[in-house]
């Protein structure tokens, strides 16, 4: 026999699927059905092999080329600019450091945040401190280290001046300002809101004190906003506010903080475009907030003044795209309604923004069969637990690996200690090296800090006989 | 009574006639006219009578008297010809009212021609009209023979160059020269050495061209080989190889018309008087206007002693890229990339060599995704600011942009919006987005005004900006030379390095330096700003208090004007804080000032950057004064280093300067260290030569009152700049 006949087909898993309408519809559903095999030329298996599954990993070329770009974007747009990366959106030490690099002060939000990062190295006054949580003994620390603080409400800025005022000292605030801009619902509850009056009542507040200076104005419209006109219509309002501060009192306001907000190509759950048609770009948004400021800060060009600084706040803009997760497929099922249903290692307490967005789910290799509406399941036993409700996908053998991505956002901060230990993160170098930046949890850094006291000590008294 | 003033206007007409702007060489050779009492008298009744005539017809003063100065010369001349009596006087006295008229007349107009000078041409066309006026009366009796040889004084050779500046004044004897070129040597040795070689160069074209040529001929043309040579070498030129030369040749040809024009003049018994000069002079400086090419012979943006053009052009060559390039501030924030610059292989070709093609590039990509739509593309769309302030004289906003790749050779430029600046040069930006331009013509905008949006209209493969300067409003007219002010320019992405000024080359990148307000609030001078130091150091005995103030002068100059009588003055300008011609007597407070800080960027990102102040700066001792002006009589720059860094602890600005100067085999050099607070400026000068060492602290700092303006004072300690009252009001304080 010659060589061609001996040739094989390669096996297919055999399947029966149900004939079913709407999969081809016009807003395109199968979206990425090819496949990914490597980040930065690393491939996942060899390192799914070296550091286990799941697996976070995170990628510094594009973490740097990301923040380049909307540093760029807005610098060649508008002279002064700032940025502040956002702890919250991950705020593990090595992503942070590289964006420090890159010449981004921290935003924090609270005691923890600000204690981060001033251990990772972040000089006092290159730190934006917001939120409504600061206690007392966090703002002696960062009044002492010239942090910028923006206040909330006033019984923060009562406790700043208290604090000022023992130290003899005039500390630079911000306050942080809330209002309507047409276009995003309005995040009421932070800061003073400038339609009612609230807002300048403080700064009247502020002015009235010996040791409180206002040197900036803070807002953040929302999150994920898609609409860069919202921005525009944010720095009108927040230049509108600077010249009635300015104009009314003797304050100089040195920077304008517009948050963050800006979408990430990640696709909202109930959004029905792709995001490639509905996610603005950054030079998008960019236009729309430096036109207006420039615009709005004329003046200041004629007064020979410099124009304030613009800081911007982004995390999910700049490290969404930068981190993929990648999973390995546990078990394979068929739901009573037909539908198949895959069980994989990674679940919501890992990937906790799987419960608003619908990730991009690629294997790590080409797979043959089919594609076939399939639901992702986590490890978790609880119904909860859904990685992917509906994504069109071939059929998966048990040790096959999805890689989920655009997973750099949120999840690494706000995944749970729930029921599973939490995996390795890792990061892949611009020369293509891999270091671990957070090792896996073991049953040594789960119980670190219980505490058992001395008569719980054991479970069974030692006499009980075996059973 | 005559008072101070007009006395120093008379004395001033007298040195002007040698381009000298002294008094006390002016009464040198007031007296010395006096040495033929009929002319000396003639020239003062005629200056007086011009001074009259200004003062009752109210006609314009001028610095550099040159109205009087061409009445005295009809004064003299007249005196020189004829017997002083009632009726010459009376023709002085009318020739003189005519010739302040003629002045005033031509002066301006010439000058806004092209910047062309009087001299003493009104002078020449009057003087040989009255002259002529002899042949109709014979109440005038002659006076100097012209055509008479002059008695020996010193020596053949002496007489012949002493006689013939003496006849600059109508007087040709050799003590009237030697004394005007005593004058000369001490006001300026290089006016003094063009004067003698001029001299030399004029006298072989005369002996060469004319047979047998007798020592009145010489006596009384020679002096324009002198002053031609002055005016070409020094006054209206920067000195140098090239204006040397230049000046030889002027000397030839003022030999060349001496020689002839004698031969007509000579039939009225007239010498040419200042004739050949004003003509050699008038026509090779407006010739040399007309140059198609910069060649190495700079023309002196204002006349003035060759000391102070030269001065003035080795500063601008050092801190301006030039006297012929114009300083711009980048159109654009943010890093962009060179596109093309000048002599460009693409488009940028003579006439339009200068220009620079800016694009934005990341990872060495102009777009982003595929770049198959505009909007892929960086810099399109971005923001255009103003690189200068000027005038929009024309804007063109309908063209759309093109597809990328794809060209529109019909409109060459595209968009575009053309600034008129306040010399007469253009400014084009093109290439501009459609519908993108945000002013109009007839509209005065400044630097950082935004104008329009990046694009890609006209001849443009993909968004560009394109910037050049040009020479007149025609689009497309021959492009000048231009350098781009406070810049972060890079050839790759490790070696950024702050410029003062800088002209990138294609592949470069070029980010503006943003300006630090706190600085630049710190080091503004306003007029009525005083400063007082308290200075300690070598050769002061105790801790002595000096003050500074600025001043401005009639011109709009600011100046920092010490106790002492010494000045400094200031520009601030693109981004930087400049001090330069230092005038005045010693004063160790203001050497410091102007090397300490003599050129500070007002950006942090300014770490280290040079400059070349003048070596007379230094502390040098007498000897080594004398042996700097023998080696390099027209002066020299320093070789200055300047360094800048935060002090965290102190919370100030350390900038510290480095100057050395290599003189034949000695080497000068000094430390200077300048601490600048943000709250209260430059609070701290020290500086160090050799083992001496000066040290000033800043007491005080003010605001002097003005009519309708309270003045204010605020203590600076100095040493700490915690304790200071920062801006605050103590009291009124008079003015000084």
């Amino acid at each position: 026999m010659s060589e061609k006949n001996t040739t094989k087909k390669a096996w297919v898993k055999p399947e029966i699927t149900p004939l079913r309408n709407g999969l081809a519809n016009k807003f395109g559903s199968v979206r990425n059905v090819n496949w990914c095999d490597s980040i930065d030329d690393v491939p996942f298996d060899k390192l799914i092999r070296s550091y286990g599954s799941p697996l976070f990993v995170a990628s510094e070329q594009k973490l740097r080329s990301n923040i380049k770009r909307i540093k760029n974007a807005f610098s060649s747009r508008y002279p002064r600019i700032q940025m502040a990366w956002s702890y919250k959106t991950n705020y593990l030490g090595a992503i942070c450091n590289v964006l420090h690099q890159e010449d981004a002060w921290a935003e924090v939000v609270s005691r923890f945040e600000y204690e981060k990062a001033r251990k990772l190295g972040v000089p006092g006054q290159c730190i934006f401190f917001n939120g409504p949580n600061k206690s007392r003994e966090i703002l002696e620390r960062a009044i002492d280290e010239n942090a910028r603080i923006h206040i909330d409400h006033l019984d923060e800025l009562y406790l700043i001046e208290d604090i000022a005022a023992s130290r003899n000292k005039e500390v630079n605030i911000g306050i942080r300002l809330n209002f309507d801009t047409g276009y995003t619902e309005p995040w009421s509850r932070f800061g003073f809101n400038i339609e009612s009056g609230q807002a300048m009542d403080a700064v009247w507040r502020i002015s009235s004190s010996t040791h409180l200076k206002l040197v900036g104005l803070h807002s953040h419209i929302g999150t994920f906003v898609l609409e860069p006109r919202a921005y525009s219509s944010q720095v009108s309002i927040m230049c509108a506010f600077l010249r009635e501060v300015e104009g009314k009192t003797s304050f100089k306001i040195d920077y304008i903080d517009i948050g963050g907000g800006f979408a990430s190509f990640n696709a909202l759950q109930g959004i029905y475009l792709p995001p490639e048609q509905v996610v603005p770009s950054i030079e998008q948004y960019a236009e729309a907030i430096c036109e207006t400021l420039l615009e709005e800060t004329h003046d200041h060009l004629s007064q020979g003044r410099n124009r304030p600084l613009l800081v911007l706040e982004s995390g999910r803009a700049i490290v969404d795209d930068a981190e993929v997760l990648v999973t390995t497929v546990v078990a394979n099922k068929r739901l009573p309604d037909g539908r198949r249903a895959v069980v994989l290692d990674a679940g919501v307490n890992l990937l906790f923004t799987a419960y608003w967005y619908n990730h991009v789910v690629r294997p790590t290799k080409p797979l043959d069969g089919k594609p076939e509406e399939t639901v992702l399941y986590g490890p978790l036993c609880m119904n909860i637990d859904v990685m992917r409700n509906s994504v069109i996908l071939p059929p998966l053998s048990v040790g096959d690996q999805l890689v989920f991505s655009s997973v750099g956002a949120y999840n690494n901060t706000q995944w749970q200690q729930f029921i599973e230990y939490r995996p390795n993160v890792v990061m892949v170098h611009n020369n293509g090296g891999v270091s671990v930046i957070r090792t896996a949890e073991n049953l040594e850094t789960m119980t670190a800090h219980e505490k058992l006291p001395e008569h719980l000590s054991r479970p069974f008294p030692d006499d009980q006989p075996e059973k | 009574m005559m008072n101070y003033k007009q006395l120093t206007n008379i004395l001033n007409t007298y040195s002007a006639v040698m381009f000298i702007k002294h008094p006390a060489a002016g009464l040198m050779i007031l007296i010395t006219t006096l040495w033929y009492p009929n002319i000396g008298l003639s020239g003062l009744l005629s200056t007086l009578a011009g001074l009259a005539t200004l003062w009752a017809f109210q006609l314009p003063k001028n610095e550099n008297s040159i109205y009087t100065l061409n009445s005295l010369l009809v004064g003299l001349s007249l005196g020189a010809f004829f017997e002083l009596n009632a009726y010459l006087a009376l023709l002085i006295i009318l020739s003189a009212i005519m010739v302040i008229f003629l002045s005033v007349t031509l002066a301006d107009g010439l000058w806004r021609m092209d910047r062309i000078p009087l001299l003493s041409l009104p002078f020449v066309i009057i003087a040989i009209l009255a002259s002529l006026i002899a042949h109709n009366t014979g109440k005038l009796t002659n006076y100097l023979s012209i055509s008479s040889n002059p008695e020996p004084w010193f020596g053949t050779w002496a007489d012949t160059f002493f006689n013939s500046l003496g006849a600059t004044f109508f007087t040709p004897h050799p003590l009237v020269g030697g004394i005007i070129f005593l004058c000369m040597l001490a006001y300026s040795r290089y006016l003094a050495f063009l004067a003698c070689c001029g001299f030399i160069v004029g006298l072989c074209v005369f002996n060469v061209l004319v047979d047998n040529p007798q020592p009145y001929m010489i006596a009384w043309s020679g002096f324009n080989f002198v002053l031609t040579a002055i005016a070409l070498g020094g006054i209206y030129t920067v000195p140098g190889v090239a204006s040397f030369f230049f000046a030889m040749l002027g000397a030839g040809l003022a030999a060349l018309l001496s020689a002839s024009i004698q031969n007509i003049l000579l039939v009225y018994g007239l010498p040419v008087m200042a004739l050949p000069f004003v003509l050699v002079t008038l026509t090779l400086l407006i010739a040399m206007k007309k140059r198609t090419k910069w060649s190495s012979l700079i023309l002196a943006s204002e006349p003035g002693p060759p000391e102070l053009n030269y001065e003035r052009s080795r500063l601008a060559n050092f801190r301006q890229g030039g006297f012929d390039s114009v300083p711009l501030l980048a159109p654009f924030y943010g890093k962009w990339n060179i596109y093309q610059g000048f002599n460009g292989h693409h488009t940028h070709q003579p006439p339009w060599q200068h220009a620079l093609d800016f694009f934005i590039q990341e990872d060495e990509k102009s777009f982003t995704l595929d770049g198959n739509k505009l909007e892929d593309y960086y810099c399109y769309g971005v923001p255009v600011q103003s690189p200068v302030y000027g005038l929009v004289v024309r804007t063109v906003d309908n063209i759309a942009d093109n597809p990328p790749g794809e060209i529109d050779t019909k409109n060459n430029w595209g968009n575009f919006i053309l600034i008129r600046l306040e010399t007469g040069l253009h400014v084009l930006l093109a290439h501009l987005s459609q519908n993108s331009i945000k002013v109009k013509e007839g509209d005065w905008i400044k630097p950082g005004t935004t104008i329009a949006n990046c694009g890609s209209s006209g001849r443009s493969p993909q968004p560009h900006l394109h910037l050049q300067v040009q020479q007149d409003a025609t689009l497309g007219s021959p492009t000048v030379a231009f350098h781009l002010c406070s810049v972060i320019t890079s050839k790759s992405t490790t070696d950024a390095e702050y410029k003062v000024v800088s002209r990138p080359e294609e592949h470069d990148t070029v980010e503006p330096a943003e300006i630090n307000e706190r600085m630049s609030t710190r080091l503004h001078f306003p007029v009525g700003r005083t400063l007082h130091y308290a200075i300690e150091g070598t050769d002061i005995s105790d801790k002595t208090r000096c003050k500074l103030r600025v001043e401005v002068t009639l011109a709009g100059q600011f100046r920092i004007v010490s106790d002492s009588g010494a000045s400094v003055a200031l520009t601030e300008a693109n981004g930087v804080l400049a001090f330069y011609d230092r005038t005045g007597p010693a004063d160790i407070l203001m050497d410091m000032w102007a090397l300490g800080l003599g050129l500070t960027p007002l950006t942090e990102r300014a770490t280290h950057w040079n400059d070349s102040p003048p070596a007379t700066l230094l502390p040098l001792t007498y000897i080594q004064r004398v042996y700097l002006s023998l080696l390099h009589p027209l002066g020299s720059g320093l070789n200055s280093r300047y360094q800048r860094q935060w002090n965290k602890e102190s919370k100030t600005w350390v900038q510290h300067g480095k100057h050395e100067l290599k003189v034949a085999a000695t080497r000068l050099s000094a430390s200077t260290t300048a601490i600048l607070d943000p709250e209260v400026g430059c609070t701290q000068l020290t500086l160090s030569s050799a083992n001496k060492k000066w040290h000033a602290h800043l007491i005080e700092t003010g605001l002097a009152e003005d009519e309708g303006i309270p003045g204010w004072r605020s203590l600076s300690s100095g040493n700490s700049p915690s304790e200071l009252q920062n801006d605050e009001m103590l009291q009124h304080q008079e003015p000084s």
